[in-house]
């Protein structure tokens, strides 16, 4: 949609002359929507029903022996319907389009635990436990699109009305996780605490082989404000020095990956005689198994002056094995993509959180602060190199990131720019196939070509760090909350910026192809307007800084007296304003540093494409508690 | 004592409930390994295969559509946003292009699909007569996606048999194979499948499956290209004996969904239009845009002065292959050949659901008359052969196209060329031809002039960026990076 609306002909009106929304513009041939009539008139209604359950039954055997058993349940249903009028253009050539979609969810979560506690006397403190957990999900999801209305009128609710109903898609699917598990806490004079677990888990999602994996942690703990000699020293008003040491496990992976699966196709002899085919669509992978990460912690609580002051640092190192990755393979083995386990990983960082009470007489004010420093690498993947393209949406801009041994994940990968071919340069450029005014790239390999061989990591999706700082100030019943964030050190690929600054006249540009390269311009940023110009080539010219500082959250508020209440019987009142996302500061040209096309993928890290800005918003609200 | 029992039942009970079974979950899904075991199973295997036939990267758009692009047949529109296109009209071809990479993608997965058919139907227990045809299917499509790899790209890996579940690494990690070794192996399924596939369908849902004609065809076709003279020209004499095939009067036949997989259909790509995908329907990428007629004309490309210029006189295949106007609306000329005005309304354009021929029978006569003059010279077999196609162009108008007669060896080769440009225009062929003639860079930069500069390395085109990327033991054709 934002898309739509930045590469929109900005001469054409949003209504033509009779009134009516214009469709498309004749002279492009992307056909682009009209946003204002998008979001104005395609209608879209969600509905959500869930229901949760819980039950749950206890019993003491003997004194101190528990038994517990417990089953959740989680149902799920929702629809989606959805109309898409031929008064905008994608609805326009089907005779207005029907979309409706139910999907149902449907967790089942049973829990099974024997628990014995038990104080000898001061000094030993036991608590163990032994469980069995079962999970099972099901998931069935329909869609059914329609077209080819009578009219615009009744939208969705005509769908019998509808000539075609081009496709239907079905899904369904099941998981579960079956666990064995084990945990002992114990206490020495409340000075020593050891926990030791251990956890067999199983999933269906692997092949028969490798369903199991055991996951087994400790953790030791060591209060030294306990100790006579800190006590005594008067420094501190607590001190705790923690170390751990745990595996786990992931096996996020989609429901049946390991099997090679077969779907249906349709070809149609002779003029529509159905002919139905299958055939594989994943190559499926019988030796899949849990990914799983070691991870080492240790750290330190402290606290001073009677804990106005407090402070916990912690170091960790997580090594994370048997990848779960979807790799590239060859088109020559017949299938895009390959479910593997692959390579490892390693994260390890440092990690302060300060929390003091500046002020805390009548006028008070506190401040959380706290700050990630955190390292990504590599370590292995199997003397492999890893592509990420994006060929999928209209913008085929081929590989722009990769995975790498040594290298970080979210590594941009492409040429390097060098600015613009000026005039004295035509020699050198003709040796390129370029002119004057066209793009210049560093030819890494000097071999008089710029091509695929030419390009190198050339920028960090991942941040050096990152920070939050909070700070309360109270007085009475009023409370002014200040939360600001920021981070520092990456990079975003500005996609947007291959055709706004294309050049070619085919979409709308960017206000700053007005400094283009002219023969009177030597502009050496942006290139010269050219019909043909070949702008989809990843370069770190379209790489930007994507540091940012934000004042995220204000929020002031007022409870109100408690002595009016009582009156009206009300425990507690608060009216409160909040403005979010007031005030950035950044270089970053796009309109929100804060984005990702592909969400929480950690392979597709920093893509900004057409994405929908954090939004500003004012809320004034009220709470009230009886 | 008593809660001990009651402690120990209930153990004894949750830990039975809790064996592996839960973890086995059915799929509802059917795979590969409780697949393959009936005969309509072995249908659908077939059927998955020929349904590649009508990907938007095969002959929906992009196989005929470089062919277009990369000769001397046409220009891409000057304002077409889309670099990738332009590669192909001005050479210089990129490996990251978008269309040579969904080329490949495509032709490996129909080779990955027929190799599925090949290595599992054979045990599958059914009636042997079927089973021979799908086999010989199987082999007829195989052969046709090498025969289009080979040509585009020349060396590359040649795989026969599906990925196994644990994927080793030297299925992933493939070598080009010579591209004579590739041209056996295509000549090899061309001949198993014209043993294996039925002279004719009579059922009129299994037309459009290979015929033994459409593997003989393509047989004749790759002996051309490996310049076997002889045997090309036999194996068009046993097309032609087959007594299957002959020319339809009108040449606009040929294009009209009435006559689909009629008389002079060799093999088609089989596309319709009804409450399906869009990998059903093909795009009639030449028509123009003219808002409120041709909403969705996409008008990628349009033929070059050179191509209009080389139509004889009166040659009635100039007006069924170009239009420059429609009622009231005029324009510069556009190829319109494949739509067929009868079925779809101009509006209708962007979805037709007409057939795409890979190969019609006057192709075969033209062969025919090529080998026996490559071989011998003109004889009076090819002179029959290739007035034959020229009669049928004059609709009737005795005054045009004279029969050829009296022709130097190198003047007929000249003369077939010709009138298979004329004949296949828009049909998939003609980059081939000027590349197995050797014409290429004479004839597209005489039809372009300076803008398309094409070398002797372009007579294949670069491997995809994408398959070197993720496959170390794959090489770059010469002078492509």
């Amino acid at each position: 949609m934002v898309n739509t609306a930045l590469t929109f002909n900005p001469v054409l009106p949003v209504y033509d002359a009779d009134g009516n929304y214009t469709l498309t513009d004749p002279n492009a041939d992307a056909w682009l929507d009209n946003s204002v009539a998008v979001t104005r008139i395609v209608d879209a209604v969600s509905n959500i029903n869930r229901v949760l359950g819980n039950i749950y039954l206890e019993y003491e055997f003997i004194k101190d022996l528990k038994f517990r058993t417990s089953l959740a349940s989680d149902i799920y249903h929702q629809t989606q319907d959805m109309y898409t009028p031929r008064t905008v253009y994608s609805g326009s050539f089907n005779g207005g389009q029907a979309r409706f979609a139910t999907t149902d969810l449907q967790t089942i979560l049973a829990e099974n635990t024997l628990s014995y506690n038990k104080k000898f006397g001061d000094i030993h403190q036991i608590n163990a436990v032994v469980g069995f957990t079962f999970q099972n999900n099901k998931s069935r999801s329909f869609i059914d699109i329609a077209t080819n209305f009578p009219n615009d009128v009744l939208g969705y609710y005509g769908i019998e009305n509808a000539e075609d109903f081009p496709s239907i898609y079905a899904s369904n699917a099941e998981s579960a996780i079956v666990s064995y598990l084990g945990r002992v806490n114990y206490n020495l004079k409340e000075k020593y605490l050891l926990t030791v677990t251990g956890r067999v888990d199983g999933s269906s999602r692997f092949g028969s082989n490798n369903r199991y994996a055991f996951f087994p942690s400790v953790a030791l703990a060591w209060r030294l404000i306990q100790e006579d000699f800190i006590k005594e020293s008067g420094v501190f008003s607590d001190l705790k020095l923690r170390i751990s040491y745990g595996k786990s496990g992931n096996d996020r992976i989609s429901d049946y990956a390991y099997i090679r699966t077969i779907g249906g196709t349709t070809y149609f002899f002779n003029g529509g005689s159905p002919a139905s085919g299958f055939a594989p669509q994943v190559p499926g992978n019988d030796n899949l198994k849990w990914e799983t990460t070691n991870q080492f912690d240790v750290g330190m609580d402290m606290g001073f002056l009677d804990s106005r002051i407090s402070l916990t640092t912690d170091y960790y190192y997580k090594k994370t094995v048997d990848l779960l990755y979807n790799s590239e393979i060859p088109y020559t083995t017949g299938y895009p993509v390959y479910l593997e386990n692959i390579g490892s990983m390693k994260n390890s960082g440092v990690e302060f959180s300060l929390r003091t009470a500046n002020l805390v007489n009548a006028f008070k004010w506190n401040t959380d602060f706290n700050i990630s420093f955190n390292r990504n690498q590599i370590l292995d993947l199997g003397g492999k190199t890893l592509y990420v393209n994006n060929d999928t949406y209209k913008l085929k801009i081929g590989t722009w990131s990769v995975i790498q041994e040594g290298e970080q994940m979210g590594s941009f990968y492409g040429l390097e720019a060098d600015g613009i071919w000026q005039l004295d340069q035509d020699a050198e450029a003709a040796i390129y196939g370029n002119e004057p005014g066209d793009f210049k790239y560093i030819d890494q390999n000097h071999d008089g070509v710029i091509d695929a061989n030419d390009r190198k990591i050339i920028g960090h999706a991942l941040p050096k760090f990152f920070w939050g700082l909070n700070n309360t100030f109270s007085y009475g019943n009023l409370t002014l909350d200040v939360f600001i964030q920021g981070q520092h050190g990456n990079q975003i690929l500005n996609s947007n910026r291959f055709e706004l600054e294309s050049g070619n006249g085919l979409s709308n540009a960017s206000t700053d192809m007005l400094n283009r390269w002219t023969p009177d311009n030597p502009s050496n940023e942006y290139a010269r307007a050219n019909r043909n110009a070949d702008y989809l080539k990843m370069s770190d010219r379209y790489l930007e800084d994507g540091s940012y500082v934000r004042i995220k959250l204000i929020t002031l508020s007022y409870n109100l007296p408690n002595k009016w209440m009582s009156a009206l019987k009300i425990d507690n009142a608060r009216f409160y304003v909040t403005g979010e996302n007031l005030l950035t500061f950044t270089k970053y040209t796009g309109f929100d540093p804060e984005v990702s096309r592909f969400g929480f993928d950690n392979t597709r890290m920093g893509y900004d494409y057409g994405g929908y800005p954090s939004a500003k918003s004012y809320i004034i609200g009220v709470i009230l508690n009886f | 004592m008593k809660k001990i029992f009651i402690f120990t039942v209930i153990l004894i009970m949750l830990f039975s409930w809790s064996c592996n079974k839960q973890l086995e979950l059915e799929p509802h899904k059917i795979y590969y390994d409780n697949f393959y075991q009936s005969e309509q199973d072995a249908i659908s295997a077939i059927n998955a295969t020929y349904s590649l036939l009508t990907y938007v990267n095969q002959y929906n758009s992009y196989l005929w559509l470089i062919q277009d692009v990369g000769s001397d047949d046409c220009n891409a529109r000057e304002s077409l946003n889309d670099p990738n296109i332009h590669q192909f009209n001005d050479y210089n071809l990129q490996s990251t292009n978008t269309y040579l990479q969904g080329i490949w993608q495509g032709s490996y997965l129909g080779i990955s699909r027929a190799n599925i058919v090949l290595q599992k139907v054979p045990d599958i227990k059914m009636d042997s007569t079927k089973k021979t045809q799908i086999l010989g299917e199987a082999r007829f499509l195989r052969g046709l996606f090498y025969f289009n790899l080979v040509r585009l790209f020349g060396d590359v890996p040649l795989v026969l048999t599906p990925i196994s579940s644990d994927l080793t690494d030297e299925e992933v990690y493939l070598k080009r194979t010579d591209k004579s070794l590739v041209y056996d192996q295509i000549i090899e399924d061309f001949t198993l499948a014209a043993q294996g596939c039925p002279k004719a369908y009579y059922q009129s849902t299994e037309k459009g499956r290979a015929t033994k004609g459409a593997a003989l065809g393509m047989l004749a076709k790759t002996q051309l290209t490996l310049k076997q003279w002889d045997q090309a020209a036999s194996t068009c004499n046993q097309v032609m004996d087959l007594g299957v095939y002959d020319l339809w009067v009108d040449f606009t036949d040929n294009f009209k969904d009435a006559r689909r997989n009629g008389k002079e259909s060799v093999f088609a790509a089989q596309f319709y239009k009804g409450e399906t995908s869009q990998n059903n329907q093909i795009v009639i990428s030449g028509l123009p845009f003219v808002q409120g007629v041709f909403n969705a004309g996409v008008e990628i490309m349009l033929p070059t002065e050179d191509l209009l210029n080389s139509f004889e006189e009166g040659d009635y295949r100039k007006e069924a292959t170009f239009f420059d106007h429609y009622w009231y609306d005029t324009f510069d000329p556009h190829i319109y050949k494949h739509w067929d005005q009868d079925a779809y309304d101009a509006e209708e354009t962007a979805q037709c659901g007409s057939n795409f021929d890979v190969m019609r029978y006057s192709e075969v006569l033209l062969m025919y008359a090529e080998a026996l003059n490559e071989a011998s010279g003109p004889t009076s077999e090819a002179y029959t052969a290739i007035n034959q196609v020229r009669a049928r162009a004059r609709n009737g108008n005795a005054d045009v196209l004279p029969d050829l007669q009296g022709l130097s060896q190198d003047d007929f080769r000249t003369a077939v060329l010709h009138e298979r440009r004329m004949e296949f225009v828009n049909e998939g062929i003609r980059w081939y031809d000027l590349v197995r003639t050797g014409k290429l860079i004479e004839y597209v930069k005489r039809a372009k002039g300076d803008k398309a500069n094409p070398q002797t390395f372009n007579y294949v085109f670069p491997i995809p960026q994408r398959e070197l990327d993720n496959n170390h033991n794959l090489t770059q054709n010469p002078n492509y990076q």
